[in-house]
């Protein structure tokens, strides 16, 4: 069964994304987005959407082949690879030594706290042993009383389909999902600059989230894919993971919106309902989730239109300097925020401005300034609280749109 | 004018003085600062009691714990004993116990009128009513 679950994970997810790091992303998300809707919908706890996967990426690979025949045939170009300031090897040996090296403290820091940190706990793995263990109890499952309980079921799902295939509550393979896309994230970025995913592995709450098995590193690397795949002009494929980063996390819905937005912006409307049809099956699974299980947001519960506008003038300063503070913050991000921000400083101005990942750059950050500008809690709170988290799930985007603004060879 | 093999090798440096400083960091945080390797599994302060517990019937949950602590160890509860629900307070009639000071479990006994039925590890017990 486990075997199944993989081959069906890894099959769909390289049919969609077609590259490894990509495959194992979306197709682990694919994987946990399916078993969520049979769980959800049928009461169904086997192997059947490990056999659905399967076959719906045997569709989607074919259609893929069909697709890049006729634009070979119409002589279309198709998508360009990345240039690099450095010599290829020297910053694939960096790369990989740094990999290496988290890899082993991933490794070392899952023996020790094997449960995660404290949201995981509290959140997605509780959820998740909660669907194991009352698959048909879903009041209880998605209880109000149970904090988060409207959080959308992707990421529970999936450890509950591991430890479904697995006929036992193996409590590794919660690790093990945080690994698969900690590393395929990594191998997505790597895909297309070495520069930026060594940037990433640099990054401390990059091993952080990793380790504590928080759902927001599995958002941004889904984010990650879906820019990837909508730059190289696969807009259904990036819809799609989009979808999926919207059934992962609240906040996944609006940097899903927000990259609709840039897709929009650049490429215009033809290419938006592609993304849209690509989106389409996660997001009516998460508005059917949303109106008929989930309990009501905690946010959305005592939001106040009028407050929200009434405080927000006052909140922009210090929600400014919060995001400054992130920049150069060392346990965050190292020097690799900070670096990034010289990058965009000094060739901003001399880069072509209008790719889908500058503006998703741009559109994202602006939405999440937004979130914390009309916030309903205490805004020292949820600031402290979560804007580091929130922004690390932006923060491979911006570093692949960081990646455009240093290659050498772009036109300007 | 510099050469562009020059500029690769600044680039290169730079790159690597900013990667080093993040990689550092986390050797520092996680290697070098934890000292050895001991696995904590919140499981296994709760496994004596799993037993225990009847199918499908709500716990209470006490703690000795001050604030944010007790939400830490009330969470933790839950996890462990997931998917049974636990309310917090000692109205249920079995009662899991999590303390911070596994010493101070008599004094909890005394203040809600309970008495073990069994015990976890490290201040983990299952309670019930006297």
């Amino acid at each position: 069964m486990i075997a199944l679950l993989v081959v069906a994970a890894l099959g769909a997810g390289w049919a969609v994304a077609r590259s490894l790091g990509g495959a194992l992303v979306v197709g682990f998300a694919l994987s946990g987005a399916a078993f969520a809707a049979q769980l959800l919908l049928f009461g169904w706890t086997g192997p059947e959407s490990d056999v659905l996967l399967l076959v719906l990426g045997a569709l989607w690979w074919w259609r893929g082949r069909f697709a890049a025949a006729s634009r070979c045939a119409s002589g279309a170009p198709g998508a360009a690879r990345a240039t690099s300031p450095l010599p290829r090897w020297w910053a694939t040996a960096a790369t990989a030594l740094a990999g290496i090296v988290v890899a082993a403290l991933f490794v070392r820091h899952s023996l020790r706290y094997p449960d995660g940190g404290w949201d995981a706990r509290a959140i997605w793995n509780l959820r998740a042993r909660a669907l194991f263990g009352a698959p048909h109890d879903l009041a209880l499952v998605f209880s109000a009383a149970v904090p988060h309980g409207d959080y959308p079921p992707l990421l529970p799902a999936l450890i509950a389909h591991g430890w479904f295939a697995l006929h036992s509550r193996w409590l590794p393979v919660q690790a093990i999902v945080a690994a698969v896309f900690a590393a395929g994230g990594a191998l997505v970025l790597f895909r297309r600059s070495r520069e930026a995913a060594l940037l990433l592995l640099a990054t401390p709450l990059f091993l952080t989230l990793a380790w504590n098995q928080y759902a927001d590193l599995k958002l941004a690397m889904l984010l990650l894919v879906a820019l990837t795949l909508s730059h190289e002009g696969r807009l259904e494929a990036a819809g799609l993971a989009a979808g999926l980063a919207a059934l992962t996390k609240n906040e996944g819905l609006f940097e899903a919106l927000a990259l609709a937005a840039a897709v929009v912006w650049v490429r215009g409307w033809r290419d938006l309902w592609r993304f849209c049809a690509g989106a389409a099956a996660p997001i009516a699974f998460l508005a059917w989730f949303k109106l008929r299980l989930a309990p009501q947001n905690d946010l959305a519960a005592i939001f106040s239109f009028r407050r929200a506008f009434l405080h927000a003038p006052l909140r922009v300063p210090r929600v400014l300097a919060a995001f400054l503070k992130q920049v150069v913050s060392f346990e965050g991000f190292g020097a690799a925020a900070a670096a990034a921000a010289v990058v965009w400083m000094a060739r901003f101005a001399r880069r072509p401005r209008r790719t889908l990942p500058i503006r998703f750059a741009g559109l994202s950050l602006a939405l999440v300034f937004c979130i914390y500008v009309f916030t309903p809690q205490p805004l020292e709170w949820h600031l402290r609280g979560s804007v580091d988290r929130v922004l690390f799930q932006i923060w491979p985007c911006l570093l692949f749109a960081t990646s455009l603004l240093w290659e050498p060879n772009a036109p300007n | 004018m510099r050469e562009p093999g020059e500029r690769s090798t600044a680039w290169f440096w730079v790159l690597v003085a900013v990667a080093s400083a993040g990689i550092l960091r986390d050797v520092s945080v996680y290697f070098w600062k934890p000292g050895a390797l001991r696995t904590l599994r919140i499981d296994d302060r709760f496994a004596p009691l799993l037993t225990q517990l009847p199918a499908g019937e709500r716990l209470g949950f006490v703690t000795d714990a001050p604030g944010d602590l007790a939400g830490s160890h009330y969470f933790d509860v839950l996890y462990a004993l997931a998917p049974r629900a636990v309310d917090p307070g000692p109205d249920a009639r079995l009662i899991v116990a999590d303390l911070q000071d596994a010493a101070a479990l008599p004094k909890v006994c005394a203040r809600f009128g309970l008495r073990v039925v069994a015990r976890g590890g490290a201040g983990a017990a299952l309670l019930e009513h006297e």
